[in-house]
């Protein structure tokens, strides 16, 4: 055991110390002091020489010198800084409102931590919307290329040799060589292109190597996170990827085991578990590993954009799975089809709780027997993902249902009657099939359909205007707030739901305007990425709203995740007792943000 | 006050025949320790893991210390030594996780002996349940420096039951093991049995006994100093 670790560990679980290395949590973890405090009394006044203190255990109460209630901080969280209270920053005293444990980082510590982290003093810097950024960063720090590279790359000129370069990979130990033209990567040699395309080929190893290697390999930048890297290399079905610096000069080669061993346990291996199943029941066992597989990627800090996609891709390949049994169990299909999902599996940003929207385009119109075919197909994998714990979807938008399940023509006359006679209740149910994917079978058919139907509504502004109506229907709780900051002790006992008042305002709002954009893509950090590319929205909103976003989902991450360890079903409702004060300053100015937005879209649509 | 002077010559005695510097000079600053408040009294909290509770026969196989200075715990002066016993841990490894193998690869108790004693210069201990981990000290400076040094303590067991006492709260079994005792003054749950991690649970109950004796003035300490 370290001399510190039982203080870094705490200080591990602290928002913004979570954020930082093991060596300099305990670079810090040596400058605390730990004091206590009976109920009652006075800590210090806040100023110069209050340092930054972290309870450890209890319960402190911030007052006026009036002593007016101002806001109240329990286990895990900070006072000592500088903080606003209600838009305005001012002095306090604080006082155990419990017995309490403190750990004081005494006043020239904390100054010294503030200037050599900017991250850190932009997070205490308290004004809420460089709060709010800050907090969406922070926990933004992860394993990067760069990090796993071990060795420096073997590389030969393209005009080298055959012979030549079987030889420096000898001599070297490698089992593939990058080819360089000069100081740009020209392509990749391996062992298996020695054997295939040099011996097998009867080809002269006095030929040059350029002849025989992959030109143009896919490569990535050392910049790229491990988790996206992974997901790439998983999906593209890579081995191993040239990793290059900002002018694509290679600085090593790295393979998805070296990923893969670089963090001890990873979805994606759940993802090559599935691939080997062979029946509902055994899929079903290892879907079991779903609750803690999700509790752990939250408790890790993984950020929420790349929760979502992990999560979706292991749903993906359940899918997948599913419908390759089906094919198996009902023989190849007698016409081309694609299988496409809806909602938050489309957009790649499922949490723990969720259930399936999927359909079928088929290529054409089925005759009885090929329809039957098809009945039977998606009931197989509709009951599947259920069995696995997607449940059926309560609109019954499924495959399974004749009618999502038809052809590509009958598809696309289904947004023609959206699009053309829009009606609110129509408008409201079709939004959902605006976030569309294809997981399996023909994707043209889905990116046909997609394209058509986003052009459709970007030219029908009436439209339009009816989805602008929708999404002001569902308002971030603003209200909830203000009588939550009137009362002094904070003991409102209303809920909140996470996903209806946070969540689907933002994707809503954000489909909008990917739709007056024209854009296709359904994840919705990459649609705000794209407007803000494309002029759609000012980069300052697509990033006020990103952060918003961020920090509405990872505080319901955290709370589905703690609801998995405590063994109860996951919810997106929070109940406000359990947001500390600092998530609710947070949550209070995410919700703004939204507030904002929906202003301007109600403005440029002349709805209300 | 008699006791205490007595305690202090003996010290100064003991300082003089100490060939061992560290030790030398842990013992001349005994013999005139200034005892204060909590707030104005330097302190070191100790624990130790042992491989059995025989002194004769058992062995200090961890030291763990904190110190406090002003009332407050400085976490930067938290120290754990794994201590290589020639004794197998045995069945002990059950309570304090320790195992062979990381026993034998610690520091020789001399060494640790070494860094104790100048750790705990000019300090009061603080110990929970003293009687057994300071008779085990006692014996292995006994080998190490061929004295027996004095200590100052407070035991944060024993002020805890006279408290008790007083007040005429009824004492049952197991009442006063650390981490009862910790749940009343509402301190954080601990793993309990690693040295590192007991010496600042009691450290923590040190100061949180303090603030409960007397919220207007700081514990007087002198009523509750121990003498060994």
């Amino acid at each position: 055991m370290h001399d510190i670790s039982l203080a870094t560990e705490f200080l591990h679980s602290v928002p913004p110390f979570n954020t930082l290395e093991v060596d300099d949590l305990r670079k810090i973890a040596r400058k605390l002091e730990a004091a206590y405090y009976p109920q009652g009394k006075k800590i210090f006044s806040s100023g110069q020489e209050s340092g930054l203190a972290v309870i450890r255990k209890g319960a402190v109460r911030l007052v006026d010198d009036e002593h007016k209630f101002l806001d109240k901080r329990s286990e895990g969280e900070l006072f000592g800084h500088k903080i606003w209270f209600h838009g305005e920053q001012r002095n306090y005293i604080a006082e155990a409102e419990e017995d309490c444990l403190v750990w004081h980082l005494p006043a020239a510590d904390f100054s010294l931590l503030c200037e050599r982290n900017p991250l850190l003093c932009e997070y205490f810097s308290s004004h809420l919307k460089t709060r709010l950024s800050a907090a969406a960063q922070v926990n933004r720090s992860v394993t990067l290329l760069r990090d796993l590279l071990k060795r420096k790359p073997v590389m030969i000129d393209r005009g080298a040799s055959i012979r030549e370069a079987a030889r420096l990979m000898s001599r070297e130990d490698v089992s593939s060589v990058l080819v360089m033209n000069e100081l740009k990567l020209a392509g990749i040699a391996t062992d298996k292109d020695l054997r295939h395309r040099v011996l097998a080929a009867d080809l002269d190893p006095g030929e040059a190597i350029e002849r025989v290697m992959t030109p143009n390999p896919k490569m990535l930048s050392a910049d790229t996170g491990v988790d996206a890297a992974l997901l790439m290399m998983m999906r593209q079905n890579y081995h191993h990827l040239p990793v290059v610096d900002e002018r694509s000069y290679p600085l090593g080669l790295v393979t998805a085991g070296d990923i893969l061993r670089s963090q001890s346990e990873h979805p994606l291996r759940l993802v090559r578990d599935i691939h080997k199943k062979s029946s509902v029941e055994e899929l079903v066992q290892l879907s079991r590993r779903l609750p803690s597989l999700f509790e752990r990627m939250v408790t890790l800090g993984r950020d929420v954009e790349h929760i979502g996609r992990m999560v979706t891709h292991i749903t993906d390949a359940f899918t997948v799975r599913l419908i390759q049994l089906a094919e198996a169990k009902f023989g190849p299909p007698p016409i081309p089809y694609a299988w496409i999902v809806f909602g938050s599996q489309a957009r790649e940003e499922q949490t723990a709780k969720t259930d399936q929207d999927n359909g079928m385009i088929l290529k054409r119109k089925a005759d009885p027997e090929e329809a039957e075919y098809f009945s039977r197909f998606s009931t197989f994998v509709c009951d599947g993902l259920d069995e696995l714990g997607y449940v059926y979807c309560p609109g019954e938008i499924m495959a399974l249902n004749v009618k999502w399940r038809v052809s590509l023509a009958k598809w696309k006359r289904h947004f023609d009657n959206w699009i053309d006679k829009p009606e609110p209740k129509a408008v409201m149910h079709s939004s959902i099939f605006f976030d569309m994917r294809c997981v399996h079978g023909q994707s043209e058919l889905v990116d046909e359909l997609l394209s058509y139907a986003t052009t459709r509504a970007k030219e029908n502004r009436i439209f339009r205007r009816f989805m602008a109506t929708n999404v002001l229907g569902h308002r971030p709780p603003l209200g909830f707030f203000r009588r939550f900051v009137q009362e002094d002790d904070g003991t409102q006992s209303e809920g909140l739901n996470l996903k209806h008042r946070g969540i689907v305002p933002i994707t809503d709002l954000v489909r909008m305007r990917a739709l007056e954009g024209g854009i296709q893509e359904a994840n919705t950090f990459s649609r705000i990425e794209l407007v803000a590319a494309n002029g759609t929205m000012n980069e300052g909103d697509a990033n006020s709203l990103r952060d918003a976003l961020i920090l509405i989902n990872r505080i319901r991450l955290a709370y589905q995740a703690e609801q998995v360890s405590n063994g109860q079903a996951p919810t997106n409702f929070v109940p406000p007792d359990d947001l500390s004060p600092l998530m609710r300053r947070n949550l209070k100015a995410a919700f703004m943000l939204v507030v904002e937005a929906q202003k301007a879209l109600a403005l440029r649509y002349q709805v209300h | 006050m008699l006791q205490r002077w007595k305690h202090g010559r003996r010290c100064h005695g003991l300082a003089r025949r100490c060939s061992l510097p560290v030790l030398a000079e842990y013992l001349d600053a005994c013999g005139s320790l200034k005892i204060d408040d909590i707030e104005n009294t330097p302190l070191i909290a100790v624990d130790l893991e042992l491989t059995g509770l025989d002194k004769e026969q058992d062995q200090i196989i961890a030291i763990g210390w904190t110190q406090i200075d002003d009332g407050r715990i400085r976490l930067g002066s938290n120290r754990y030594l794994v201590i290589n016993a020639d004794k197998s841990v045995g069945s002990s490894a059950a309570i304090h996780e320790l195992m062979d193998h990381e026993v034998a690869q610690g520091e020789d108790l001399e060494v640790g002996l070494g860094e104790l004693f100048e750790a705990a210069r000019d300090r009061l201990w603080i110990l929970h349940h003293a009687g057994l981990d300071i008779g085990f000290i006692k014996k292995a400076c006994e080998s190490w420096a061929g004295i027996i040094p004095g200590f100052i303590v407070l035991d944060t067991l024993r002020i805890e039951y006279r408290l008790r006492k007083r007040r005429e709260i009824p004492v049952k079994q197991g009442d006063l093991q650390l981490g009862q005792i910790r749940e009343v003054y509402g301190l954080p749950g601990y793993t309990a049995h690693n040295a590192l991690t007991d010496a600042l649970a009691t450290a923590e109950l040190m100061l949180a006994i303090a603030s409960r004796l007397d919220s207007d003035s700081p514990l007087k300490l002198k009523p509750h100093l121990k003498f060994f």
